[in-house]
């Protein structure tokens, strides 16, 4: 039930309220009174939208074009799927396909209607409409048959506003064919160009393509299990078949894969998806399986193999040009390939972003000075860091900095001078000798150009403990009482 | 039957190329058999066979100081060798330790360095630097940095690390030190490095001794870095001793090292300087020579008998004050 027009009504019913004669809309209170021992619960319809989601995926097994038609729908666009189904038997796919999802969903607890039609239109319609009413299963329109079937159906079948259907029924056109002959010009004037688009579209005479939900991927492979597998021996074994197989379907269209993605589809309708990235054009199915091997391990229980797999897929989310190089004898292209190889098995493991090299940013502000990018994404030739020497005078940038500078309270001779000793982290340190200051002003070209100005100095306590201090802001100048904090450890 | 043989085929021909371009070789890993001959060399038994290849160690460079340590050809590659310091705020001298002695290595050949931090090490004592490691002599480009979300990921990346013949050194880096890292742990790290050829470095912040499979262990403190500028030409015709030179400032990084566990002899103490810009060690003479005893620990084994009696193995007695 649900709440409309001031009243809880009834959202959804099930085969037996139906038997009863309740109807979607009737106020609940009526329905009780027609049916004291009715059953009602509130309606959830996130809960739905999850719902369908799920089963939308458990759909990818029968095409990568699943689309949702909210709130109680799915259209799967099967072309060139079917004959997957047909097995060896010379009978048409379709039936096949239909014979196959209708059971299996019932099989999970799930009322199904299905439609099967040249057009997404006429099979919506032959879903909902087609068949008689309350009739559970699939309906499958032969080609080139889609007028003789659509004919007969009332004008709801054509996805139209209640509104429109209501007023078309005033006038006596209840049924498809009623108006399928009619001239379309007055038609459309009187009750607008959405119906037309419609019949159009049910007809197939207007393109309607589906957007589906997921990106299609460039080239999967996959295998289907007449026995469910649960061990993940098995589940490797598969993998490493698949693997191989996509091995020599990128090779043959000269690419390598820089994003993958193994679905695999549990009997009870769970489906669990395994993406993995890389960093250079990857085909060899020894890599491949190494990748997931960090995922599948990293997944453990959440795999949860329940009853087992019975679909496994293997899919190219993004490809990269791969020509294949020739196999070098020089051992720093071996050792960069081995490199690339375990900063993707890292990657595969601890996530892309936890995998990083230092991109030099020009900025003198110290903790913009390098970029942490994913090493799996940085061009060895953008790392170009230039070689630094001190003249005898040590590093004036410390070894480590803190992500963020801590505030410490200092003790200074004069205001503007170096501190004589300072506290951090609740421990005091006299400092032995300082260097500086070193004033760093904020950049006046980018945003943040008020920010205070920096008087970094290089400090060493007595136990011989150098520290990067800075003092924010100049004094009498930005403020009265200049603020310090500790930015950095050096070696 | 060609496709099967081609893998050994191309790791020796590697090598042979490597031999006649006269360029370091990689030894690639060849399974249980090379294992168990590293295994057998590290205790001794039967007649261990020379890996060939100038690969077996490297010179840190300040072998004058190691006398009588049995390292002074250099440490050894291919081993586990752990650095620590005595409390978190000493990350900066403990780290500075393992990159000297990592650029030392990364300069005798090619690869990258993996630099994993454990969870929370970050936030306690920073992150690396690029900046001031370029300054430092190391070239960040080498670096791959990796953060971890626990100890077991850490030990995982290690491992992988350590078997990746993409690298020239693995560094790990911890607070204190975790539970997981155990003896165990340590063993299955150091077999790795043996049987992959890199070098592994363990640092641990504000750490005990534990027991370990490393080959060395060393500890860390900063030490006063001092520069200094001779007296003006005229003032140094007649005194030009080092006492009369005047301070005007902070230098290269210094510090304190005890060499607390070493398996191929004895232990050691000295000072030592890094030159960032020769990227070498130097003896720190200005600090206090190495023989007196370290005025602020009075609680360490002093000088060289206190090493000598110990045979081998440094045994370290302090514990309470940590933290200090």
């Amino acid at each position: 039930m649900e709440e409309a027009k001031g009243a809880l009504r009834i959202a959804a019913l099930d085969a037996a309220a139906a038997r009863r004669g309740l109807c979607v809309g009737e106020p609940l209170a009526d329905a009780r009174a027609r049916v004291p021992d009715l059953v009602a619960h509130d309606a959830d319809p996130q809960a739905d939208a999850a719902l369908l989601e799920h089963i939308a995926d458990w759909c990818d097994r029968y095409t990568p074009l699943v689309a949702l038609d909210a709130p109680d729908g799915l259209l799967l666009d099967i072309t060139g799927c079917a004959h997957l189904f047909s097995g060896n038997k010379s009978d048409d796919g379709e039936r096949a396909l239909l014979d196959d999802l209708v059971p299996r969903l019932r099989a999970q607890g799930f009322a199904v209607r299905a439609g099967l039609a040249d057009t997404p239109g006429a099979a919506w319609a032959v879903a909902r409409f087609g068949g008689r009413p309350g009739l559970q299963g699939a309906i499958r329109i032969p080609p080139r048959e889609t007028r003789e079937a659509l004919l007969p159906l009332p004008l709801s079948a054509l996805r139209l506003e209640a509104d429109t259907v209501a007023a078309l029924d005033r006038v006596g056109l209840k049924r498809i064919a009623d108006i399928a002959d009619r001239p379309r010009a007055p038609l459309a004037g009187r009750f607008g160009p959405d119906l037309i688009t419609r019949l159009d579209q049910a007809m197939g005479f207007a393109e309607e393509p589906i957007s589906p939900r997921l990106p299609v991927a460039q080239l999967s492979v996959e295998r289907r299990l007449a026995e469910p597998i649960a061990r993940e021996e098995d589940v490797r074994e598969a993998l490493r078949h698949l693997a191989s197989l996509l091995a020599r379907r990128l090779e043959t269209a000269g690419l390598g894969a820089r994003a993958l993605e193994f679905t695999l589809f549990r009997v009870d309708g769970a489906v669990r998806r395994l993406v993995v990235g890389t960093g250079a054009p990857l085909r060899s199915p020894a890599r491949v399986l190494s990748l997931f091997a960090e995922k599948l391990c990293k997944a453990g229980d959440e795999l949860d193999a329940g009853f087992g797999f019975d679909l496994l897929r293997l899919s190219v989310l993004e490809s990269q040009r791969d020509d294949g190089t020739q196999i070098s004898m020089d051992e720093e292209a071996a050792q960069a390939d081995e490199l690339a190889h375990l900063i993707d098995r890292l990657g595969a493991r601890l996530g892309l972003r936890a995998v990083t090299r230092f991109l030099p940013c020009d900025t003198h502000m110290p903790e913009h000075r390098s970029a942490s990018v994913p090493a799996a994404l940085a061009r060895e030739d953008a790392l170009f860091w230039i070689a630094e020497t001190t003249g005898g005078a040590g590093p004036t940038r410390p070894l480590r900095l803190l992500d963020r500078a801590e505030p410490v309270e200092t003790v200074a001779g004069v205001p503007d001078g170096p501190p004589l000793r300072f506290r951090w982290r609740r421990a005091f340190y006299e400092i032995a000798r300082s260097e500086g200051p070193e004033r760093l002003a904020a950049q006046w070209w980018t945003r943040g150009a008020d920010a205070p100005t920096r008087d970094y100095f290089r400090v060493e306590d007595t136990a011989g403990r150098r520290f990067w201090l800075y003092r924010e802001g100049l004094y009498e100048r930005e403020t009265a009482a200049p603020r310090w904090y500790l930015h950095g450890l050096f070696a | 039957m060609a496709g099967v043989q081609a893998e050994p085929d191309l790791a020796e021909l590697r090598r042979q190329i490597a031999q006649l371009e006269n360029r370091p070789v990689r030894l690639k890993t060849q399974g249980p058999e090379r294992a168990a001959k590293t295994i057998g060399q590290r205790t001794g038994s039967g007649e261990a066979p020379e890996i060939p290849g100038p690969l077996r160690r490297f010179d840190p460079g300040f072998g004058a100081l190691l006398a009588g340590t049995g390292l002074e050809a250099g440490l050894a590659c291919g081993a586990l060798h752990e650095i620590a310091s005595d409390e978190t705020r000493q990350a900066g001298a403990a780290a500075g330790f393992a990159l000297a002695l990592a650029t030392r290595l990364a300069l005798t050949r090619p690869g990258a360095l993996l630099w994993v931090s454990d969870a929370g090490v970050p936030v306690e004592a920073g992150r690396l630097h690029a900046a001031g490691l370029a300054q430092f002599g190391l070239d960040p480009d080498r670096i791959v940095e990796v953060r971890t979300h626990s100890p077991s990921d850490t030990l995982w990346a290690l491992e992988e690390g350590l078997g990746c013949t993409g690298l020239v050194g693995v560094i790990g880096e911890f607070l204190q030190a975790p539970r997981a890292l155990d003896l165990t742990a340590s063993r299955r790290l150091a077999l790795r490095a043996a049987d992959g050829g890199v070098t592994g470095f363990l640092v641990s912040h504000a750490a005990r001794p534990t027991p370990g499979a490393a080959a060395t262990r060393w500890r860390v403190t900063g030490g006063p870095s001092r520069r200094t500028a001779a007296p003006s030409p005229g003032a140094a015709a007649d005194e030009a001793g080092p006492g009369s030179e005047t301070e005007i400032g902070l230098s290269f990084p210094a510090w304190r090292v005890w060499l607390e566990r070493n398996r191929a002899g004895k232990p050691a103490v000295f000072d030592l300087e890094w030159d960032c810009d020769e990227r070498i060690f130097r003896a720190a003479t200005h600090l206090e020579p190495v023989a007196a005893a370290p005025c602020d620990r009075q609680d360490r084994p002093q000088g060289d008998s206190g090493l000598e009696r110990t045979g081998g193995e440094l045994i370290h007695l302090r514990f309470g004050g940590r933290g200090r």
